[in-house]
């Protein structure tokens, strides 16, 4: 039923109205700034990275021939616009470094416990997951996060990226052994650190 | 091994439920029988949870009521960006710009050529020699606040690094007091690494950022004697080269003050 009414809406959109774009886009803008959040890991790039989202789907709308859900057309939309976003950033030194710096994650706020000693270390350890997250190369990130935040089956993210089930596989391997590495000192054991 | 290998391509869809029960079964027999395999799967597990740990922050509730309208200016934006710089004038519009730079660097470099023409006729005495400190780039210090930090860490550090496990005299380091210590360091880091903005400044960053990590160890040790711990944090030192690092600083600065004192004992003579 749902997919009905958003096929309807689809070809609405299509034709340029503008109420029925309005409509698609508020049903899927939670989902999307979410996943648009857990790529870019602050809210000023999650906000920007939305709305070229939406801006490339109302451009593209007419090539969608709803043989894939209309979610999975926009993650893939998403994800190819991070990627490319990425491999920009990475071409100049010193952009990179703006990036390291700018990810810092400044936009975590979390809600106080009336123990600072607990707070912080809270406070620490979101700023070392997203360290470790921005270790991961674009495409392990996306991968890591449709399946570990979006709970996408693996078969689901090979289908949306249209990449092979062993790519993905491998992907997400390799990220959850980065991830590891950059998290060692959070284990009580650290003689099984992974070496490269 | 080589079963090994086989069963380790399966450990991302095992950690996530996604293998088949017949495979499942065959998958956990092996983790019984294999200690490295049942060890690297615990462990890629464990990193897991702490991921799942992470905490995504929900926006402000205005965000989502004014997307569309967001979204809406931009699409106008975008198209009306269309209608104003069609293609065609793009190129003349560039060999204008490149014109119009070229002529102000001509009238630049006449301007310049001008000037030192008439200080040459009109100013024939040397001038007198500017005082030196005015030559002479200054070398950034470190702020008092961050020298501070780094005294601090590092008697810490050596503290803990120089410690002998001894199980006669059990209580022959305060960990009360370095785990105190180091807290007030982990929170005090932040505000810190805020101030050092300028590129020469990175090392000492990652320094602090570092530094940190390794505080952090050490305010989570055990209240009791946490040799495990102990050891832990002295790899973690050794590794990352910390000491070495921040007598390098030391060092980077002895060297300003040096510089800018004999500056100043030249200039004063």
């Amino acid at each position: 039923m749902v997919d009905h009414h958003h096929q309807r809406l689809v070809e609405k959109a299509r034709t340029g109205e503008h109420s029925a774009f309005r409509e698609l886009m508020e049903c899927h803008q939670q989902k999307i700034y979410y996943l648009a959040f857990d790529l870019t890991g602050n809210h000023h790039d999650a906000e920007d990275l939305s709305q070229e989202t939406f801006i490339r789907v109302f451009r593209t709308l007419k090539n969608f021939r709803g043989e894939a859900s209309l979610s999975s057309w926009l993650y893939r939309i998403m994800v190819n616009l991070y990627i490319d976003r990425q491999r920009k950033k990475s071409t100049t030194f010193l952009e990179f470094h703006e990036d390291v710096e700018s990810k810092q994650n400044p936009d975590i706020r979390i809600s106080s416990t009336h123990d600072p000693a607990h707070d912080t270390e809270i406070h620490l350890l979101q700023k070392h997951i997203e360290q470790a997250l921005q270790r991961l190369s674009a495409r392990q990130r996306s991968v890591f996060t449709l399946r570990h935040y979006h709970h996408m089956g693996i078969r689901e993210i090979a289908d949306t990226l249209e990449i092979a089930e062993g790519t993905v596989k491998s992907l997400l391997f390799r990220a959850i052994q980065i991830l590891q590495k950059e998290l060692a000192f959070y284990r009580a054991d650290p003689d099984e650190e992974y070496e490269p | 091994m080589k079963s090994c290998q086989k069963y380790q391509k399966e450990f991302v869809s095992a950690l996530y439920g996604e293998l088949p029960s017949e495979q499942r079964s065959r998958f956990e027999a092996h983790l019984k029988t294999c200690v490295e395999c049942a060890a690297a799967f615990a462990h890629m597990k464990s990193t897991l949870e702490l991921m799942d740990q992470r905490i995504r922050p929900e926006p402000e509730a205005a965000y989502w009521n004014t997307c569309w309208e967001r979204l809406r200016k931009r699409l106008e934006e975008e198209t009306s960006d269309v209608h104003v710089s069609p293609t065609e004038a793009e190129p003349l519009r560039n060999s204008l710009r490149i014109h119009r730079r070229l002529i102000y660097q001509i009238a630049s470099a006449a301007a310049i050529l001008l000037i030192g023409m008439y200080i040459g006729q009109h100013m024939g005495k040397t001038p007198p020699e500017q005082p030196l400190s005015e030559h002479v780039v200054e070398i950034p210090y470190h702020s008092p606040s961050i020298r501070h930090y780094l005294e601090r860490s590092e008697t810490i550090l050596l503290g803990l690094v120089n410690f002998e496990s001894d199980p006669v005299t059990p209580d022959a380091i305060d960990l009360y007091h370095l785990k105190h210590v180091s807290r007030q360091l982990v929170q005090e880091a932040e505000p810190l690494r805020v101030q050092l903005t300028q590129p020469e400044q990175q090392l000492l960053r990652e320094l602090i950022s570092d530094l940190e990590v390794i505080l952090l160890q050490i305010s989570n040790l055990e209240a009791k004697q946490d040799v495990l711990g102990i050891d832990l944090v002295k790899s973690s030192v050794n590794r990352k080269a910390i000491l070495l690092r921040i007598n390098l600083e030391e060092i980077q600065q002895l060297d300003a003050e040096t510089t800018s004192l004999s500056n100043s004992v030249k200039t004063n003579l």
